[in-house]
């Protein structure tokens, strides 16, 4: 187990087209921390880096301290699990598991012990002896995933391991991972383009965006208060108010000023949740007046999308009767749900 | 990893392409020599080997009869085995898989074989006439590069693409000549190439179909080397690579690519 | 309705190879069924050395084309698109080109006052000329030289198709190139290996044209022993059996490496 550190890490395959940019993250040891960003982002170039099976074009990648930047992929004593699972096809499931330990030079009945006790941790102990093109995906998942810890590498490294996968395998799979990970106590880096995927199974999130990280937090935290027009947007967030100017926590959208729960100097737009934003009967502050367009019922609340002088805004409302359409509405935004991004 | 530039790697691979194509190289350099015999490096400038080439009326007979040969046994192999193909691929034909193995066994029988029993059944048993058994030959060469060819392209091809022209009032001939044929044009204008060449380049199944009147191109120039040693063989020698190149070009005009690689 | 329509699309194409390939087979061997011609065939050393010979050259031959084509196909099947279809040209190049041509080059190379000669005497190597033109050498130097495009091109399609992922996965696990290359590529490649494999040993068994130009007279093998046979010696029923022996030792080393290629995907790892 060990500690990640990259630093200033550049990637860029021409002199016009930079993949990364600066990049700067640390994870401590036993952490797990996910990737997170739209395809194209950089984040898969990032892991085939800290691998090895990519040369970096600038910065560092440490491990404990010490920089592994020219050591071979094969020297590096790292795990990885493959978005293809890239499982041997000529090897059975256990000669698949056993492969590392033998370019350890294992002696071979500690190889036996080792690779039959991950075989039962992973569940696969009945498959042992069965071709990876005899299994399920799932299981190929499994085995993926036991030749990568049975080495007990210093760092897990997992480049999208769900996506092959069906939902419902997705969801039991993604806790088996992180179940096996804290057991385990490894420090592991998952890259993904699946938000609920990264906060169910992340201590720390990266959002990253055009070779960038825009923010290195918390899901939790992410979630609730995401720092940038780009991150929100890619956690979910839907509404978006542009701002002209900012001063010591007010915010001028089209000459309203509104009031938000933090000051940033350099916002761009203001953001808030649909279910955060509350009807009342008169204007005033953070308020902003409108017409409902068009309502959807979601089972729990209606949707509204309403039309205001600042643009449209979404509006999720639970236990009212539904508001016909072009009803006027006040729209109060409260200070504490209304957040502040940067570009 | 093994990476493409692993440096072992591009080493030997520099040397074995290096010996593949500097032999070649070399017999384009030699053709040009002055000297009576063939020499490497070479002395002097001409271009009087490639004009004996035309002298000598073995290599003009023997590469119109080639030709002839070529372009026949090509044509004939496509209008015997496309059919042959389209019944294999689209009806239920029962031991399909043996009729596959049929078509393609004269690749299991050797050339020279071939070559022998066809001159002994053919034209000492039977009497045929020498150029017939010849062009019969050639055809059995070429008949399994149809079969494959083909039937690989009808494989890829959707069944349903003729299902349509059906439903849509096409009969099963016109369907096949107005549908099916162009989505497979590619396999066959290959298919032909391919043919023509390995007919045009063959040896052993002419060695033995030889005549007084009736030489081929290749086994003239085998002739030829049996009794001279000049830039003559390096000049026609230029003129078959060209005529490669021309026929290589050809089909990456017509197909692409694509097309040549897969050949 | 079906049937007879798919009987008469296949009838032309059986009745041509029944009458223009089966009918002159049969017409061949069967003279030489029930007569002495096999044990006379296998009771002479001279004969006996020219099926040695055979068998070897091609043997050694696929060898030697294996070891020289699988470097170079891993490495042309890597490439970027263009690079990677410009090589295939090239290699495509020797493959449509006359093999007259292609064993003429090495007359040039080889022959007493050839290049290699010249560079050795050059480099004051040898004495005197060595003799490399019409000698087993030879003829495996030309046979290599022209069936090396066609091991080429089986193993390039092979490597294609391997998911560049799990090399990536054998290096991650600690495995050094070699290991990887030995471990993880060549046993994936079986299928490829064997195809080329098969293609080279099969040309190289009953090529003529090489073993003409390169071997000589001196150096005869199964397939110029048919000619000198025949042509020469006017023995049609002598050479009738060495037709017969080198087409069973065609379908012999088919039927072995179809058996090696069965055995080999009875492990599901192919599906």
């Amino acid at each position: 187990m060990a500690e990640l550190e990259i630093r200033d890490l550049e990637m860029s395959y021409d002199k016009h087209h930079q993949i990364l940019k600066d990049l700067n993250l640390q994870i401590k040891d036993g952490e797990l921390v996910s990737i997170l960003g739209p395809s194209g982002c950089g984040k898969t170039t990032t892991l085939r880096i800290i691998a090895g099976l990519l040369p970096q074009t600038g910065g560092q990648v440490l491990v404990d301290g010490t920089d592994v930047s020219k050591l071979p992929v094969h020297k590096r004593q790292f795990g990885m699990v493959f978005q293809s699972y890239a499982l041997f096809p000529h090897l059975t499931v256990f000669d698949n598991v056993a492969f590392g330990l033998k370019q350890r030079k294992v002696a071979k009945a500690e190889i036996q012990k080792q690779v039959s006790e991950i075989l039962t941790i992973t569940g696969l102990d009945a498959l042992a002896k069965r071709f990876p093109a005899e299994l399920s995906g799932g299981q190929q998942q499994r085995v993926s995933l036991a030749r990568a810890l049975v080495v007990n590498p210093r760092l897990l490294l997992l480049d999208e391991p769900l996506s092959n996968l069906d939902a419902k395998l997705r969801v039991s799979m993604r806790e088996e991972i992180r179940r096996l990970q804290q057991r385990l106590q490894m420090t592991a880096m998952f890259v993904t383009h699946d938000q609920e995927e990264c906060f169910a199974i992340s201590d720390r999130v990266a959002v990253m965006n055009q070779g960038k990280i825009e923010q290195f937090d918390t899901p939790q935290n992410i979630y609730r208060a995401p720092k940038t027009v780009f991150v929100a947007r890619f956690i979910g967030y839907e509404n978006f108010l542009p701002v002209t100017s900012a001063q010591q926590g007010q915010y001028q959208v089209q000459g309203d000023t509104f009031q938000a729960a933090a000051a940033v100097p350099d916002a761009t737009a203001l953001t808030i949740r649909p279910d955060r934003i509350q009807l009342v009967t008169e204007p005033g502050a953070n308020t902003v007046g409108g017409q409902v367009k068009s309502s959807t019922y979601l089972g729990n609340a209606y949707r509204y999308v309403v039309q205001t002088a600042l643009g449209e805004l979404k509006v999720d409302q639970v236990g009212f009767d539904r508001l016909a359409d072009q009803t006027s509405v006040q729209l109060h935004l409260p200070q504490e749900a209304l957040l502040a991004l940067q570009a | 990893m093994l990476k493409a530039n692993n440096k072992v790697l591009v080493t030997i691979s520099a040397i074995v392409l290096f010996f593949l194509i500097a032999p070649l190289i070399m017999v384009i350099i030699t053709a040009f020599g002055t000297d009576a015999t063939i020499a490497f490096p070479i002395h002097g400038f001409t271009l009087h080997w490639f004009a004996n080439v035309f002298a000598q009326p073995d290599f003009v007979a023997g590469f119109k009869m080639s030709l002839i040969i070529a372009l026949a046994a090509s044509l004939l192999a496509l209008v015997i085995g496309v059919p042959l193909v389209y019944a294999l691929t689209r009806y239920n034909v029962h031991h399909q898989a043996w009729f596959q193995t049929l078509f393609l066994s004269p690749t299991f029988i050797p050339e020279i074989v071939i070559g022998f029993a066809l001159y002994q059944g053919l034209v000492i048993t039977v009497q045929l006439p020498l150029l017939l058994t010849l062009l019969i030959g050639h055809f059995l060469l070429c008949l399994p590069y149809v079969v494959r060819l083909v039937t690989a392209s009808m494989v890829l091809m959707d069944e349903h693409i003729e299902e349509a022209a059906w439903v849509y009032g096409s009969s099963r001939l016109k369907a096949f000549l107005t549908v099916t044929i162009p989505n497979i044009r590619a396999s066959l204008v290959a298919a032909f190439m391919l043919c023509f060449i390995n007919s045009f380049n063959n040896i052993p199944i002419s060695l033995f179909l030889n005549g007084p009147d009736l030489s081929m191109l290749p086994t003239a120039i085998l002739n030829y080397l049996q009794n001279n040693y000049d830039p003559t063989v390096s000049a026609i020698s230029v003129l078959l690579m060209l005529f490669t190149a021309a026929m290589m070009l050809l089909v990456e005009k017509g197909l692409g690519l694509k097309a040549l690689n897969e050949m | 309705m079906k049937n007879r329509s798919a009987f008469l699309l296949l009838l032309p194409g059986v009745l041509a190879i029944c009458l223009f390939l089966f009918f002159p087979l049969l017409q061949t061997i069967w003279p030489t069924l029930g007569g002495s011609g096999y044990s006379h065939f296998l009771h002479s050393g001279y004969n006996r050395n020219v099926l040695g010979r055979t068998l070897l050259i091609a043997v050694i031959t696929t060898a030697l084309a294996l070891g020289l084509g699988l470097p170079l196909a891993l490495w042309i099947a890597r490439q970027k698109a263009s690079v990677k279809s410009l090589l295939s040209v090239v290699i495509l190049f020797p493959i449509l080109t006359n093999a007259v041509v292609r064993n003429f080059t090495w007359i040039i190379i080889l022959g007493k006052d050839g290049v290699l000669n010249k560079v050795l005497l050059g480099l004051h190597l040898t004495q005197h000329p060595v003799t490399l033109l019409y000698t087993n050498a030879a003829i495996v130097i030309g046979s290599v030289y022209l069936f090396l495009p066609i091991m080429v091109t089986s193993l390039i399609g092979s490597v294609d198709e391997l998911n560049i992922e799990v090399e990536e996965a054998a290096a991650v696990l600690g495995a050094k190139p070699w290991t990887t290359l030995t471990k993880v590529i060549i046993p994936q490649l079986t299928t490829g290996i064997l195809t080329g494999s098969i293609l080279v040993f099969a040309g190289a068994m009953t090529a003529y044209t090489t073993p003409q130009l390169l071997g000589g007279n001196r150096h005869l093998v199964m397939s110029t022993l048919i000619y000198q046979q025949a042509m020469t010696l006017g023995d049609w029923n002598q050479a009738s059996v060495v037709a017969v022996v080198l087409i069973i030792m065609t379908v012999i080393v088919m039927g072995l490496m179809r058996l090696v290629t069965r055995w080999l995907d009875r492990r599901p790892a192919n599906a």
